[in-house]
């Protein structure tokens, strides 16, 4: 199943490339600087490239398959992606990797265990090897932080 | 410059070569990580060596040059191996190069040869890519002294050109795919001018104030783009096949087959045109012209494994010809790569070789190491990959997906990275839906910046 209908999903691509041409031939800084080749020449040649693409872009080269596909796994991916790019600055990484993990692993199909087991591992690796090893930083949460102060 | 002095005598350069290679044991780490990390990417579904490469960036850009793209590199040539796995193994090819191997793989294992088509896969592949290593070696100096009569104006029809070569050969047709170059630059567009340095279509948002971040693109259109599209697939059984019996191991013709191949798939490494699989494919065809026995094409015949598995593999490693010697990415794994080499401070281009030499050379030592390793893990692990293979998607895709949030993260330093990551996964599904590959996009979106300049600069020259 596929929540495209069909006149979106034949000239669906053949706006987004006509209205991100608009925008590169629009909103591009000047195509000349003192008479000389400016910062805006590159961005209205491939805004008009992207207009003339739109006007031959073949269409979809198939029909959308109509076979049932797993859409709620699909949904609970982008849910997680959402939750985790949402809890990342107030509550931090580890409690948004647990939290959105936990998510994926439920729409996935999996047992509660598997749910909670593999999101908690996960964090254990990210921590030794990134946080840790890597010195790479992560943001801890301004809530967790909130609350471990007071 | 000297033209002469880039065309040093072959012994003095493998001379220079060794004494340059250091012998630290963390640089055979990273190069064992990298076939490692290569081969389990290969065997994993909904995961493809761009991704792996982009999660690893954060991590490389830590390092040197040497020890951060041969990392890289391991990634790259492992995941061909990787494919063949699978193909042979379970019929499902991870990798587009990998489908010729599927034709004869599949029914060797059918017949229960499967172990036998494992370690002739492996052989292959490390026959295709040492032999093509050393060749890069002995070409390097006709390539790079040829690469320095480009000026700008060269450089710039170069890239058009490889471009132009990339729309009407890659798979999807021309016009999608030149809709998808276009697609490319624009995406390159927002953030600052190459040129002026001055901030451009960035519409006042602090996402796009830096620009797209090759990370959150790479992981988005391959990691996340690869899961949403692997889990949208309906789920097919086919019915059990028949196990077909196989034809004789013909070890000479095999040899013949993989050295052909190798042949093959350097010379077509060297083109911009999606190498592997139009070298795996012609080696493939090859093979059965050539056979005495063409009947055996489709039951299990050992050349028509070994020939595409090498010319694979040999295209692979030619392909870091074009991208070292020229700055001219063959795919989007090099193009990856290209964007690695660019924030490590390493320049591509003629001048390479006399520059950087240690980095060079040492790069040449890591690739025929790497290829030792690969063969080491082939056949020792081989039992290892087949189980690896075999791990529930279900339990791999969260995974994934939070590894792809985390690297983008790490890649963009922002929140920017994860936001782009998402919309480029979701562009992907999109994209697939209306019959366009991502891969001429993001060989435009690296080139774009670099086109732009040197077109520039030959107006400039000519205003």
């Amino acid at each position: 199943m596929t929540p495209l209908h069909p006149i979106f999903h034949r000239h669906a691509l053949r706006a987004v490339l006509a209205l991100a041409g608009a925008c590169a031939l629009l909103f591009s800084p000047p195509a000349l600087s003192d008479g000389m080749p400016g910062p805006g020449l590159w961005a209205r040649l491939t805004g008009a490239g992207l207009l003339l693409c739109a006007v031959l872009f073949p269409g979809p080269g198939q029909k959308p398959a109509h076979a049932p596909a797993a859409v709620r796994p699909c949904l609970g991916l982008v849910f997680s992606s959402l939750l985790w790019i949402m809890l990342l600055l107030p509550a931090g990484w580890m409690a948004a990797t647990l939290l959105s993990g936990f998510c994926a692993m439920k729409s996935a199909g999996c047992s509660l265990k598997e749910s909670l087991l593999i999101p908690a591992l996960l964090c254990l690796v990210l921590e030794a090897g990134m946080v840790h090893l890597l010195q790479w930083p992560m943001p801890e949460g301004f809530l967790w932080t909130m609350l471990s102060g007071a | 410059m000297d033209v002469s002095a880039v065309d040093p005598s072959l012994a003095s350069q493998a001379w220079a070569a060794l004494c340059a290679f250091p012998l630290s044991p963390s640089l055979w780490l990273l190069v064992f990580i990298g076939v490692f990390a290569g081969m389990a990417v290969g065997v994993l579904p909904g995961f493809g060596p761009p991704a792996a490469m982009a999660l690893l960036f954060p991590l490389v850009y830590t390092l040197d040059p040497l020890p951060g793209i041969s990392l890289l590199a391991g990634i790259f040539y492992g995941a061909k191996y990787g494919g063949a796995v699978t193909s042979i193994l379970m019929g499902i090819p991870g990798e587009a190069d990998a489908v010729a191997t599927l034709f004869e793989g599949r029914p060797l294992a059918l017949a229960g040869k499967a172990k036998q088509a494992l370690a002739a896969a492996t052989l292959a592949s490390f026959t295709g890519g040492t032999l093509a290593c050393l060749g890069m070696a002995l070409l390097a100096p006709a390539l790079s002294r040829a690469a320095l009569f480009f000026g700008p104006s060269g450089r710039a029809a170069v890239m058009a050109g490889a471009l132009a070569l990339v729309a009407f050969t890659s798979p999807g047709g021309a016009r999608r795919n030149l809709c998808m170059i276009f697609l490319g630059l624009a995406l390159a567009l927002p953030g600052m001018d190459p040129v002026y340095g001055t901030a451009r279509l960035t519409f006042g948002s602090p996402l796009l104030s830096g620009g797209v971040e090759l990370t959150a693109l790479l992981l988005g259109l391959f990691g996340l783009g690869d899961l949403l599209n692997a889990l949208l697939q309906p789920e097919r059984r086919g019915p059990e096949q028949e196990a077909p019996a196989a034809p004789p191991l013909r070890r000479l013709s095999a040899a013949m087959a993989a050295l052909r191949g190798t042949l093959l798939g350097f010379l077509t490494g060297l083109v911009p045109c999606g190498a592997g699989v139009t070298a795996s494919f012609a080696s493939h065809a090859l093979e059965k012209r050539l056979s005495r026995h063409p009947e055996d094409f489709g039951r299990g015949a050992w050349e028509g494994l070994a020939g595409p598995e090498a010319s694979n593999n040999a295209a692979a490693m030619a392909s870091f010809a074009p991208l070292l010697l020229l700055g001219l990415p063959t795919n989007p794994i090099m193009a990856a790569l290209l964007g690695a080499l660019t924030v490590m401070g390493v320049v591509p281009g003629p001048s390479l070789p006399q520059e950087q030499p240690d980095f060079y050379q040492g790069f040449f030592f890591c690739l025929i190491i790497g290829n030792m390793l690969l063969l080491a893990m082939g056949l020792g692990l081989a039992g290892f990959w087949a189980r690896l293979a075999r791990l529930p998607f279900r339990l791999l895709w969260p995974v994934i997906l939070l590894l792809c949030l985390t690297g983008s993260y790490v890649g963009a330093d922002g929140l920017a990275g994860p936001v782009q990551c998402l919309a480029f996964g979701l562009l992907a599904v999109f994209l697939k839906r209306q019959g366009c590959s991502p891969a001429p996009l993001v060989l435009a979106f690296v080139l774009g910046p670099r086109l732009e300049t040197h077109l520039l600069q030959t107006l400039f020259s000519y205003w």
